[in-house]
């Protein structure tokens, strides 16, 4: 048994190498997929770098009277807004904030969906009626007015927001994990390792996990674009991110106002949350069928 | 048939405890006193004292929580701060706006994404396909608040065939119910073409056809019946997000609902409103899911069979 676990080991760390490298060599054929990692590659960068181009203060949050509700022209490409501040400006800037919102909004569903899972799905029997039960609760009421109810009570701020909106799509994490832990639990070298002694908590980590990864990683994917939905709805209602930061949903709730006569305010916040979410969403697709070739169709 | 529907029933009976309590938890840690703003900017101390006896909102949370579900036992679901009337009452009253909203959305997803679906599946590949599937993928990703913004802007202000909000004409529901249901329809497009696509090349489909069974009828009678399974399992699963999306879509359409109830309560903190409203809404998606479990049967006489085991 244990020259058994011995010689597999290298084994197994060679098959996923191969495995990661198959997922990319199928990823690269799909042209959706790639376009959407271009997409994102390039937001993520315009969000790194925001800083270095933008001065916060004076080109993002300065209010400027004299130049407000202008529409879009050379000097201001996507025009001013109802006090004078630059759109584009504010979008590039903005995009620090929609982005990270999705991504730690995963990080917080993740840290809390993947423990539990793992632990419903590695013990089985009470713990895991517990913590599916509970799942199954959480899961009953509307992701979305959970997250606003979370937001009021915890109160508005960016983290909370992160926090609002990661908690409350934590329990689909949980579910996922389960069933694919469910799946690698049973297999031979987790026999093997429980032979050896090796303890629980690193079966899981470093046998059952590593194994049952490629369900929660499409998984997490494919919601960094739905928590930046999410979040932008709620600041959009007022109960995200408060004015004067970027946020492009606060950015919409400001210009709806203007709607009538200042349609641009509106138009460019929209279409930068749907480009992020797109190019995530294609990606995400492309992803689904590079690690499961069965669900291509 | 009927043991199995009475079971599921009573598992209501835990979701509801647990959702109310994890609702009403939650809500009365939110900052803000609801004595203070019940009692308006100007009342004494006095005043919010007098308030704060009367609501019992002295008492801790769990004993405010054990009192509500006393209550709610007795079909009961307590007081608004807000207005001082029944919460159910209040919820009643609001709750076919938006069931009206839902019904529609859900109509419209049907009417449109099942047949675009079909037609994508038939299709496969082709340039119509393609058109089909990067709408289906726009519908996807649009946060539907924007959409909603897009719709008013095109439709009310201006070409002017729809009102802009209330719900004042028929015409009215409109533009809410397609803001409501533009991401299900666009999902439920894509679930019916993959649903199609794997029962299309089944052997059955070709041995319907070399029976010389029209093409329509082997894509309406016997493919549409078989990938139906997958396209009613969505729907259900689509409707809890149609019922949370409602909260912004009548906050944008100005649609007198249960949803803009929701996020009125929320901001007047009000706490037993907000656990109604809430509460209402999660009964109401687990008995859709419940009919929607029910519709199998219908559709599928396997699943008939195992339901009455």
């Amino acid at each position: 048994m244990i020259d058994k676990t011995q010689n597999t080991a290298p084994n197994k760390k060679n098959k996923r190498r191969s495995i990661s490298a198959e997922v990319w060599r199928r990823l690269r054929k799909n042209k959706g997929a790639m376009i959407g990692l271009v997409i994102a590659v390039l937001l993520i960068l315009m969000a790194l770098t925001a800083p270095l181009l933008l001065d916060y203060k004076k080109d993002v949050i300065n209010q400027n009277i004299s130049e407000r509700l202008q529409s879009p022209s050379l000097a201001h490409p996507f025009g001013t807004d109802d006090t004078g501040r630059d759109i584009m400006n504010r979008i590039i800037y903005g995009s620090r904030y929609s982005l990270s919102v999705g991504f730690i909004a995963v990080t917080v569903s993740l840290l809390i969906g993947v423990p539990l899972g793992s632990i419903a799905g590695f013990y089985g029997g009470k713990i895991d009626n517990f913590i599916m039960r509970l799942a199954d609760v959480f899961l009953s009421i509307p992701t979305f007015l959970l997250a606003l109810v979370v937001v009021a009570a915890i109160g508005q701020s960016t983290f909370n927001l992160m926090l609002a909106v990661g908690v409350t799509s934590a329990p689909s994490f949980i579910r996922v994990t389960r069933a694919s832990v469910l799946t690698a639990r049973n297999q031979d070298y987790v026999e093997a390792a429980r032979a050896i002694g090796v303890g629980d908590l690193k079966i899981i980590f470093r046998h059952v996990l590593p194994n049952s990864l490629s369900p929660i990683i499409v998984q997490a994917t494919m919601r960094v674009g739905s928590a930046i939905i999410t979040a932008s709805t709620l600041s959009f209602l007022g109960m995200g991110v408060s004015p004067p930061t970027p946020e492009w949903g606060a950015m919409l709730s400001g210009g709806r106002k203007f709607i009538r006569d200042y349609s641009y305010m509106t138009l460019f916040p929209g279409m930068a949350i749907m480009i992020t979410v797109l190019a995530l969403n294609m990606f995400g697709d492309g992803l689904r069928d590079a690690i499961d070739p069965r669900l291509k169709r | 048939m009927y043991r199995y529907v009475l079971k599921r029933l009573l598992l209501l009976i835990p979701v509801i405890i647990g959702v109310s309590f994890i609702v009403y938890f939650i809500i009365s840690f939110a900052p803000g006193d609801p004595a203070r703003i019940m009692a308006g900017a100007e009342a004494s101390q006095e005043d919010i004292e007098r308030i704060r006896e009367e609501y019992g909102l002295n008492d801790s949370v769990i004993i405010r929580y054990v009192r509500y579900m006393a209550n709610f036992l007795q079909g009961d679901m307590g007081t608004s701060y807000m207005t001082g009337g029944s919460v159910f009452d209040l919820c009643m009253k609001k709750l076919p706006a938006t069931a009206a909203l839902a019904g529609v959305s859900c109509l419209f997803t049907l009417v449109i994404s099942i047949p675009l679906g079909i037609y994508s599946a038939i299709n496969q590949n082709t340039w119509k396909d393609n058109i089909a599937m990067v709408m289906a993928l726009l519908g996807v990703s649009i946060p539907t608040f924007w959409f909603g913004l897009l719709l008013i802007l095109l439709f009310a202000l201006r070409l002017g065939w729809f009102p802009s909000g209330g719900n004042e004409t028929p015409l009215s529901i409109i533009l809410p119910a397609l803001t409501l249901g533009i991401n299900m329809l666009a999902f439920m497009t894509r679930t019916t073409r993959s649903s199609m696509l794997d029962v299309v090349r089944q052997d059955y489909l070709m041995l319907a056809r070399a029976k010389g069974v029209t093409e329509k009828k082997v894509i309406s009678k016997h493919a549409l019946r078989n990938a139906l399974i997958p396209i009613i399992t969505t729907l259900g699963l689509e409707f809890g997000g149609l019922l949370g999306g409602a909260a912004m879509t009548e906050s944008v359409f100005a649609w007198p609902g249960l949803g803009r109830l929701v996020v009125d309560a929320i901001n007047q903190r009000d706490i037993p409103l907000v656990t109604g409203c809430v509460l209402i809404t999660t009964i109401l998606v687990s008995v859709v899911t419940l009919i929607v479990d029910i519709l199998y049967a219908f559709v599928d006489p396997r699943i008939k069979a195992q339901y009455s085991k």
